[in-house]
């Protein structure tokens, strides 16, 4: 008879003196009452949110992961249609991380050039050369690998931003009509940051100062409106909703609590969505690609069930 | 444009390279960053020894090589270091002779699906021929051969696939970074264009599918 101790061990596992207190006691039970333990367990996983599920929450924050989050959120910027929400908060730590390594780069190369003043004075004992330059090699290398480091999260940074700015360009008689109307679901602040709200401001200024002198003057008055929607052609340039894009499915972070996810018959977890033009039911399994409209995965994506490729 | 146009809807070759860069590799170092327990020369020296503390990664890995015992570090730092002979890169499991062998096989049997190969394997592949092709203990060209192979069986299949560019969806699994990479511009534009059109159509001329859909 198989009894199924997995969810025993992963409460033994778990770090929490109020779980480790009660499952201790679980070890040495026989297989009657630990079955009846596992079913027990189970039940009251699906009927509430268990330890482990609150625990998801709040994964602490780790530059590794901010570094990773922030690579998706370029990888869905570069292939999205419209502009996405900012992770202020997470740029920021990127921000102040870049800031820090570079001062911590620059003292450690203070380091370097002082011990080779002090080796130039001929300070060093003879037995300790060979140690010396091993230490000398082992110590340009972490500095050559960090100073690269850098240049890499830069360069995302950089990538990321410029092209949140081409799609400001872009969108900007948009944008102003979202920040004019006031009735959207999300405010302008929430969408861009500070500098880029400058950007957008400034730059539309310029460029509507342009138009104005140099045509929209000799127009008459009622054709001198930028952003006019009335006219045969919509002069608000919105972003392509339907436009299609790669996605991979990966999922929720815990496959228990998510309501959306459905699990087929062989055991493959996937989402249902409809597209409304041709009445279709796609079934997104979790793990592969798909070519599909922007629209349909929006929300989706705003929950990071699938990401942008 | 803050961003150049032909960035403006896919990523170049370089950028996917650099994603790629990010995944983690075995390699061999062949210097030893592990602290002695009691260092001797903790005098006027000591302190000189340079930690390695990165922004993107765990230090741990990097602070406690010992030459000669595989440890796992970013695909870009094992570069780093190989440049430098400091380290020999572990191929990964699936490049050897006789998983592609295998994998070709799989290929050429099921002739409607590719076979799962991880999502970086061709970049990982042209990475490590450049750059680390003394560390395969199979012979390189044959290696060479075989990805080239697989890449040409599964672009007659993509060739084929592209008969079924509709209006609404495709599914595409295990298909690599860099091949949806070529195919984004290509597949994304017609899709579009064949939904522009069966959109128009739905809206000129389909009043009465309009009402269907209302229903």
């Amino acid at each position: 008879m198989d009894i199924d101790i997995d969810d025993i061990l992963a409460e033994l596992d778990r770090d929490t003196t109020a779980v480790a207190s009660s499952s201790g006691q679980h070890g040495f039970l026989d297989a009657n009452s630990s079955m009846q333990h596992v079913t027990q367990t189970t039940a009251f996983d699906s009927s509430l949110p268990h330890a482990n599920n609150l625990q998801k929450d709040y994964s602490p924050v780790t530059p590794e992961q901010d570094y990773l989050q922030l690579l998706k959120h370029w990888r869905n910027e570069r292939c999205a249609p419209e502009l996405l929400p900012l992770p202020k908060l997470l740029v920021s730590r990127m921000l102040k991380r870049i800031q820090d390594q570079m001062e911590h780069i620059e003292n450690i190369s203070m380091g370097f050039l002082e011990h080779e003043i002090l080796e130039k004075d001929g300070e060093e004992a003879i037995g300790q050369n060979e140690y010396q330059n091993n230490a000398l090699n082992n110590g340009k290398l972490p500095l050559l690998c960090m100073e690269a480091e850098l240049e890499r999260v830069k360069f995302v940074m950089r990538s990321y931003l410029r092209c949140r700015l081409n799609k400001i360009d872009k969108y900007s008689l948009y944008l102003r009509q979202l920040g004019d109307q006031g009735i959207n679901l999300i405010s302008l602040d929430e969408l861009m940051s500070e500098q880029e709200l400058k950007y957008h401001a400034k730059h539309s200024v310029i460029l509507l100062k342009l138009l104005n002198n140099s045509i929209l003057r000799h127009m008459p008055p009622e054709l001198q409106a930028i952003n006019d929607t009335e006219g045969s052609v919509s002069m608000i340039e919105e972003p392509n909703w339907k436009k299609f894009v790669f996605i991979y499915v990966n999922g929720p972070a815990n496959v228990a609590d998510d309501p959306q996810l459905q699990q087929s018959e062989d055991g493959k977890y996937y989402y249902n969505i409809t597209i409304p033009e041709f009445d279709e039911i796609v079934e997104l399994t979790t793990g592969s690609i798909y070519v599909m409209r922007y629209d349909i995965v929006k929300d989706l994506l705003r929950d990071g069930k699938v990401e942008l490729i | 444009m803050a961003l150049p146009a032909h960035l403006q809807e896919t990523f170049s070759p370089e950028e996917v390279q650099f994603l790629v860069e990010e995944e983690t590799v075995k390699i061999f170092p062949r210097i030893t960053t592990r602290q002695k327990r009691r260092d001797k020369n903790r005098g006027a020296y000591g302190d000189v020894d340079t930690k390695w503390s990165m922004l993107t990664t765990e230090n741990d890995n990097l602070n406690n090589m010992v030459a000669m015992r595989s440890t796992e570090v970013k695909l870009w730092i094992a570069l780093l270091l190989k440049q430098q002979n400091k380290c020999s890169i572990v191929a990964p499991s699936w490049l050897t002779l006789r998983e592609l062998n295998r994998k070709i096989q799989q290929e050429t049997n099921n002739s409607d699906r590719f076979c799962d190969l991880p999502w970086n394997w061709l970049v990982i592949a042209n990475v490590l021929f450049a750059k680390a092709a003394d560390d395969f203990h199979d012979p390189v060209h044959e290696l060479r051969s075989k990805v080239q192979d697989l890449r040409e069986i599964r672009q007659t299949k993509v060739l084929k696939g592209l008969k079924q560019l509709n209006a609404s969806h495709l599914q595409l699994d295990n298909l690599s970074l860099l091949e949806i990479n070529e195919l984004r511009p290509f597949i994304v534009r017609t899709m579009d264009k064949l939904r522009e059109i069966h959109d128009s159509a739905n809206t000129d001329g389909g009043v009465v599918d309009g009402d269907e859909e209302e229903i």
